[in-house]
C-alpha cells in the first residue's frame, strides 16, 4: 500500500476544489448551474461578496492544507524511510504564528462584515430624518412595515397594512403564501412566528431571518427586478417543513396597487349569486 | 485477541453484505391499500347487534375495487345515467394517485400522497400517520360531509369550495395553503378528494346493507352481496342495479352541489347601529350564539362545560358512541381510531376564520351552519339579521379587550 494512501489524500483538495469549479461554471454537468440563484436585490451583492471572500480565503487554506498533508504523507512514508524517528519538544515561535494568524484573520472578518450587518439589522429605512435632519438618530421617522408575515406550521400568513399604514386594524388585507411587493422601493416587513422556529428566506434577495415565536422582528430590502421568485423556510420546523414554500411576486407600483385593491375587494365581498364562479 | 471470530477481510465482506441487504430491503415500496371503514363497521355492528362476516368484508373490498380500483391503479367509476366526466377524469385521478414520481413528460404523479396522505390517509379517512398530533383532526372524507362550503347544510361542497380551501388553507388548523401549486395539480387533488369521498360513501352503504339493515334483505354473516359466480341470476341483476342506483345518487349529490346566493347587506350595514343589532342577536335567544361561543365570545359558552353531552362532531360521535364498554374501547384502539376529543367553539376575538374571512363566507357559515358539527344553521334568522350578526362578529377582534397586548402597551405609555 504505502504511498497509495498519500495519493488518496491528494484527491481531497483536488476533488474538493473541482466540485466548486464545476458548480460555478455555467451549464456544467452534473451540477447544472448549482451556484447562486439570480440576485434581484439592491444590496444582495454585499452578502455575495462576503460569501465569496470567505469562500476564497477558506478555499486557499483548504487546498494548501490538503497538499501539505499529502506532502508529509508522501515524504515520510514508513516504507521508504528507514531512519529512526526524531522527537522534538516543539517550537514556541511556530505556535505563536499559528495562533496569531487565525486570530487576526477572524478579527478581520468580524470587522469587515460589520457594515453589512448594520445595514441589514440596524439601519431600517426612514421616511424622514426628523427634526434634527440627521439620519440614524432617535427622532427618525422609520418607514412603517408594508406587510406582516407570520410563519406557522406550515405556511406564511400575510397581513398587509391598509390605508392607515397600520397592521392589526380592520382595513388590513389578509393573504397566504403569495407575497407581492413593489419594485425599486424600500420594503419593510414585520416577521412573527406562531408556533415553532421558522426561517424566512428569500434566496433571490439574499435575505434570511430566523423567526422566533413571541418575537417581533423587522427586515427590509429593495428589489430591483420584476418577476416571481421563491419564498422558502430555512429552518427545519416540523414534518411539513417542505410545505412552507411561497411565491414572491415583484411588480411595478401600479400593478401592486391594483393587485392589493383586488385582494381588498375580494376580501370585502358581500354579494354572491350562483351564476358566478369564485375561488 | 489473535483468535478473532472473523478476520478483518471477512468483516468487511460481511459489512458489505449487510449494507447491500439493508439498502435493497429498505427500498422495496410497501404495498399500499385502502383501509376498510373500521369505525363505521364497529358502530353499526353495535347498533344492529350483528357481526360482519369475513367473507362479507372481502366482498365489500372486491366490489369497491372493481368500481374504483386501488390506490396505485384507480379508475373513475362507471355510473349509470351520470356523466362522470363532469366530476373527474382518469388523467387527473392518476396524477393525484399512486406513488410520488415524475413521468417521462415531466408531469408529477402521486400528488395526494405527497401533499395530503400523511394527514388525511391513503383512504381519505383522516387517519394518516400525522393525524393524531393535530387538533382539530384532519377531515375524513368518507361521510361526504365537508365543513366549509357555500352550499346548504347537508349538500356537498362545490368544486370552487374545495379549490378555495386548497388555495387559502384552513387558518387556525393544520391544513396549510397550497396556493403555489399549479392549477392543474390542484384540480387533480380536488377530483381525487371527490373520488375518495364517493368511494367512502359507497363503502358505508355496503356495510349497512351487508349487516342486514338495508333494502336487499341480506341474511346472516355468510351471505355476500355480489359474486361473479351468480352472474346470470336475477338476484345478481337486482343487486348490481342497487349498487348502481346508490352510485348514481352519490354522484348526483356531488353534481348538484351549487353555491347558495348571498343577498346584499341592508343599507345600514357596517354602521354602529348594525353592530348593535347584531350584538342583540348574539346575546338574544333567537341568535343563541352565547350558548357555545360564550359571554364574551371566547368560545367558552355554557355548552362547553356540559360534561354529560360534550360538544363533539359527527365523526367523533360515530367512532365513540356514548355507552362504550372496555371491550369497545379496546376494539377501537386496535383499529387505530383517533382518541375522542371535545370540540372547542370558535374564539371569535382572534380574527381567525377557518372557512374564509370574506363577509359572504361568514354569511354562509351562519346561514347554513357547519356540516357535521354542533354549529347549527340559522334557519330562524332573516338575511338582514344574519348580516347584522356577522357585522358584530367581524368587529369583535378589533375591540380593545381583544388585543390585551396593545392595551398593556398603551397603559405603559400613559404611566410614563
Amino acid at each position: 500500500m504505502g504511498r497509495f494512501w498519500s495519493l488518496l489524500f491528494l484527491l481531497v483538495p483536488i476533488l474538493g476544489a473541482g466540485l466548486f469549479v464545476v458548480a460555478a461554471l455555467p451549464n456544467s454537468a452534473p451540477l447544472y448551474d448549482h451556484w447562486f440563484p439570480e440576485d434581484v436585490s439592491r444590496d444582495g451583492f454585499i452578502i455575495d461578496n462576503l460569501f465569496n471572500f470567505i469562500l476564497y480565503l477558506t478555499g486557499v487554506i483548504f487546498i494548501a492544507t490538503g497538499f501539505l498533508l499529502f506532502w508529509f504523507l508522501w515524504k515520510y512514508d514508513a516504507a521508504k524511510n528507514t531512519e529512526p524517528v526524531k522527537f522534538i519538544h516543539g517550537s514556541h515561535t511556530l505556535e505563536i504564528i499559528w495562533s496569531i494568524l487565525p486570530a487576526v484573520t477572524l478579527l478581520f472578518i468580524a470587522i469587515y462584515q460589520m457594515d453589512a450587518w448594520a445595514a441589514a439589522k440596524m439601519r431600517r429605512p426612514v421616511i424622514s430624518a426628523g427634526a434634527d435632519g440627521v439620519e440614524g438618530t432617535s427622532d427618525d421617522q422609520l418607514k412603517p412595515p408594508l406587510v406582516e408575515i407570520t410563519g406557522r406550521q406550515f405556511e406564511w400568513r400575510l397581513r398587509y397594512a391598509g390605508a392607515d399604514q397600520k397592521i392589526g386594524t380592520p382595513d388590513d388585507v389578509h393573504g397566504v403564501n403569495e407575497l407581492h411587493i413593489p419594485v425599486d422601493e424600500d420594503i419593510v416587513v414585520t416577521l412573527k412566528g406562531e408556533d415553532v422556529l421558522h426561517s424566512f428566506f428569500l434566496p433571490n434577495l439574499r435575505l434570511k431571518q430566523d423567526i422566533v415565536p413571541g418575537m417581533k422582528q423587522f427586515i427590509w430590502f429593495r428589489a430591483t427586478r420584476t418577476g416571481a421568485y421563491d419564498i422558502v423556510c430555512a429552518e427545519l420546523c416540523g414534518w411539513g417543513h417542505y410545505k412552507m414554500r411561497g411565491r414572491l411576486v415583484i411588480e411595478s407600483r401600479e400593478d401592486f396597487d391594483r393587485w392589493l385593491q383586488a385582494e381588498r375587494d375580494e376580501q370585502n365581498r358581500v354579494q354572491y349569486s350562483p351564476s358566478e364562479t369564485d375561488e | 485477541m489473535s483468535k478473532m471470530f472473523f478476520s478483518w477481510n471477512q468483516r468487511s465482506v460481511l459489512l458489505l453484505v449487510a449494507l447491500v441487504a439493508g439498502m435493497s430491503l429498505g427500498c422495496s415500496p410497501p404495498v399500499v391499500e385502502f383501509r376498510p371503514a373500521a369505525g363505521y363497521k364497529l358502530a353499526r355492528e353495535a347498533e344492529l347487534e350483528v357481526q360482519l362476516g369475513a367473507k362479507q368484508e372481502e366482498n365489500i373490498a372486491t366490489i369497491l375495487d372493481s368500481l374504483f380500483g386501488t390506490p396505485d391503479k384507480p379508475h373513475v367509476p362507471q355510473v349509470a345515467e351520470v356523466d362522470m366526466g363532469q366530476l373527474m377524469n382518469q388523467t387527473a385521478i392518476e396524477m393525484a394517485a399512486g406513488a410520488v414520481a415524475v413521468d417521462e413528460d415531466g408531469r408529477p404523479h402521486g400528488l395526494y400522497r405527497q401533499h395530503c396522505a400523511h394527514c388525511h390517509g391513503i383512504t381519505g379517512d383522516g387517519m394518516g400517520p400525522t393525524a393524531e398530533f393535530l387538533n382539530p383532526y384532519p377531515r375524513d372524507y368518507r361521510m361526504g360531509k365537508f365543513k366549509f362550503k357555500s352550499t346548504t347544510t347537508n349538500a356537498r361542497p362545490t368544486d370552487d369550495d374545495l379549490h378555495r380551501l386548497l388555495k387559502h388553507g384552513v387558518p387556525g388548523t393544520a391544513m396549510p395553503s397550497f396556493r403555489v401549486l399549479p392549477q392543474g395539480q390542484k384540480d387533480s387533488l380536488v377530483q381525487y378528494v371527490i373520488y375518495l369521498s364517493m368511494r367512502g360513501e359507497l363503502e358505508r352503504l355496503l356495510i349497512g346493507e351487508l349487516l342486514g339493515a338495508g333494502e336487499l334483505g341480506i341474511e346472516g354473516p355468510e351471505e355476500v352481496l355480489l359474486t361473479l359466480a351468480d352472474k346470470n341470476t336475477a338476484e345478481f341483476q337486482e343487486r348490481s342495479a342497487w349498487v348502481q342506483e346508490k352510485m348514481t345518487s352519490i354522484a348526483s349529490s356531488w353534481l348538484q352541489a351549487q353555491s347558495e346566493e348571498v343577498p346584499p347587506p341592508p343599507e345600514n350595514w357596517g354602521s354602529a347601529e348594525s353592530r348593535q343589532l347584531g350584538r342583540d342577536l348574539f346575546y338574544g335567544t333567537r341568535g343563541g350564539c352565547v350558548k357555545c361561543h360564550g359571554n364574551i365570545a371566547l368560545g367558552d359558552g355554557d355548552n362547553t362545560f356540559d360534561l354529560k353531552t360534550p360538544l363533539v362532531d359527527d365523526w367523533t360521535k360515530e367512532n365513540w358512541p356514548k355507552k362504550l364498554g372496555e371491550a369497545g374501547l379496546l376494539e377501537r384502539e386496535a383499529v387505530g381510531i383517533l382518541a375522542e376529543r371535545p370540540l372547542r367553539p370558535r374564539n371569535l376575538r382572534q380574527g381567525v376564520y377557518r372557512g374564509g374571512r370574506r363577509p359572504v363566507d361568514i354569511y354562509w357559515r351562519i346561514r347554513y351552519g357547519i356540516s357535521g358539527t354542533p354549529m347549527p344553521a340559522a334557519k330562524e334568522l332573516k338575511s338582514d339579521e344574519i348580516w347584522y350578526l356577522l357585522d358584530y362578529v367581524r368587529s369583535l377582534p378589533y375591540e380593545s379587550i381583544s388585543q390585551p397586548h396593545e392595551q398593556l402597551r398603551n397603559l405603559k405609555r400613559e404611566r410614563l
